[in-house]
């Protein structure tokens, strides 16, 4: 059977209308345009490395290392200070964008490999932005490290580390 | 090709990035031209205004034959033509409103040539019953009304595709069909989410989990879409608004 190439939505009533217009209406969460530009990973990987040049790095390798489970919570915490530095550098909002994704990228992938969350800032207030930044990057490998920390509500729950 | 064949194909043309590429304004000066480029943009103008426009005239004139003409003829002397474009101003406002008023102001003309004693009344603005009065019957939804659901349930298909589209790649059909099994079951109902699951093998959380990824998708194009045609996030925003104000 073939599939429909278009979808209606004229026996949908009013009611659902509103539900569906109003998921998009959600107040904007935490991390504003990062969700949209992390989406596309060979650009916020060019980005990255664009940022690093002169510096020995570059984004696809920043990127796996993040993405690899055996990756040690040194190399993490040296990848989150780093993408600090390349915030303090950037000039302009997508290269700061591409930063902050390494930066939350770095510290979600100590959350869902190693269960220890590398910032002081409360990890409930980030899993609103991790959970974007998973729907955004879903199928992806980087999007199966945000979606590992935004579900890991056991350490939400108490058992997170602050390092 | 005709306005509804435009509408019915819409979904068939082009990828992600050929549904809503530019503002409703740009397209509508795009399709007034002469060259291939704009042959293309006058299909994707009746796509995306299509059932809006027909659903506005549908209410009034009460009259199927009579609205495929007169939406036909909108679209072929109003828009085609040149004459909205000529119009358009985007500094006074959206699209949307501009389009419905162009619309108005085409069907009191269109009612003013008709024969005398076939219309009893051709200022509805000024009557007591509005345009409920056009037809001289009772209707049970305003043509404004009508006009405002096609348009949203225009603008969340054109949505709705792009999402399914965004799932295909990612290999998340089923969470697409998840998606389409909570919000748009035709009974109204919401299942729960282990009932959503079930079918699935899936347990309430990975329901839920898989359900909510899509609606995250479904929140970014739907914004991205409005924010690109009314120029910011806070218009996006402003916009949504509206359009849940304006569904009744």
């Amino acid at each position: 059977m073939t599939k429909p190439s278009s979808i209606s939505l004229d026996n949908c009533s009013v009611g659902q209308l509103k539900t569906l217009l109003g998921l998009a209406a959600r107040p904007e969460k935490a991390g504003g345009a990062l969700p949209t530009q992390a989406a596309d990973t060979a650009e916020l990987s060019r980005l990255l490395t664009e940022l690093c040049r002169g510096k020995g790095q570059s984004g696809d390798l920043l990127l796996a290392t993040i993405c690899e489970a055996g990756t040690s919570l040194d190399v993490l915490r040296g990848i989150k200070e780093f993408a600090k530095q390349l915030l303090a550098d950037a000039s302009t909002e997508t290269q700061r964008n591409a930063a902050t994704v390494l930066y939350h990228a770095a510290i979600a992938s100590g959350v869902a490999h190693h269960r220890v969350y590398l910032s002081s800032s409360p990890l409930k207030a980030r899993v609103p932005l991790y959970e974007d930044l998973a729907a955004a990057l879903a199928g992806e490998p980087l999007g199966a490290v945000f979606r590992a920390a935004a579900e890991n509500t056991e350490l939400q729950e108490g058992e997170k580390r602050p390092v | 090709m005709t306005p509804a064949e435009a509408a019915e194909g819409r979904h068939q043309r082009g990828g992600s990035g050929a549904l809503f590429p530019q503002t409703s304004w740009t397209l509508l000066a795009d399709a007034c031209g002469t060259d291939d480029a704009s042959a293309s943009a006058r299909d994707e103008f009746l796509a995306r205004y299509y059932k809006p426009v027909r659903a506005y005239l549908g209410a009034i004139l009460r009259d199927p034959e009579e609205t495929d003409e007169l939406t036909q003829s909108f679209f072929e002397r109003a828009v085609l033509s040149g004459r909205l474009l000529k119009a358009a101003d985007r500094n006074k406002g959206s699209f949307r409103p501009f389009l419905k008023q162009a619309l108005r102001n085409f069907v009191t003309d269109h009612l003013r040539r008709q024969p005398t004693g076939r219309i009893p009344m051709v200022h509805p603005d000024a009557g007591t019953r509005g345009w409920d009065a056009v037809t001289g019957g009772p209707q049970t939804v305003s043509a404004e009304t009508e006009y405002h659901r096609a348009w949203v349930r225009n603008l969340l298909e054109i949505a709705l595709v792009k999402v399914r589209e965004a799932c295909e790649t990612k290999g998340q059909e089923q969470h697409f069909e998840m998606f389409c099994g909570r919000y748009l079951d035709e009974s109204g109902e919401q299942p729960s989410w282990s009932d959503l699951g079930r079918p699935f093998g899936l347990d309430e959380k990975a329901a839920r989990n898989r359900t909510e990824t899509v609606a995250r998708h479904f929140r970014l194009f739907l914004r991205e879409m409005l924010a690109e045609e009314t120029g910011s996030g806070r218009g996006a925003d402003e916009e949504i608004a509206a359009l849940l104000g304006l569904l009744s």
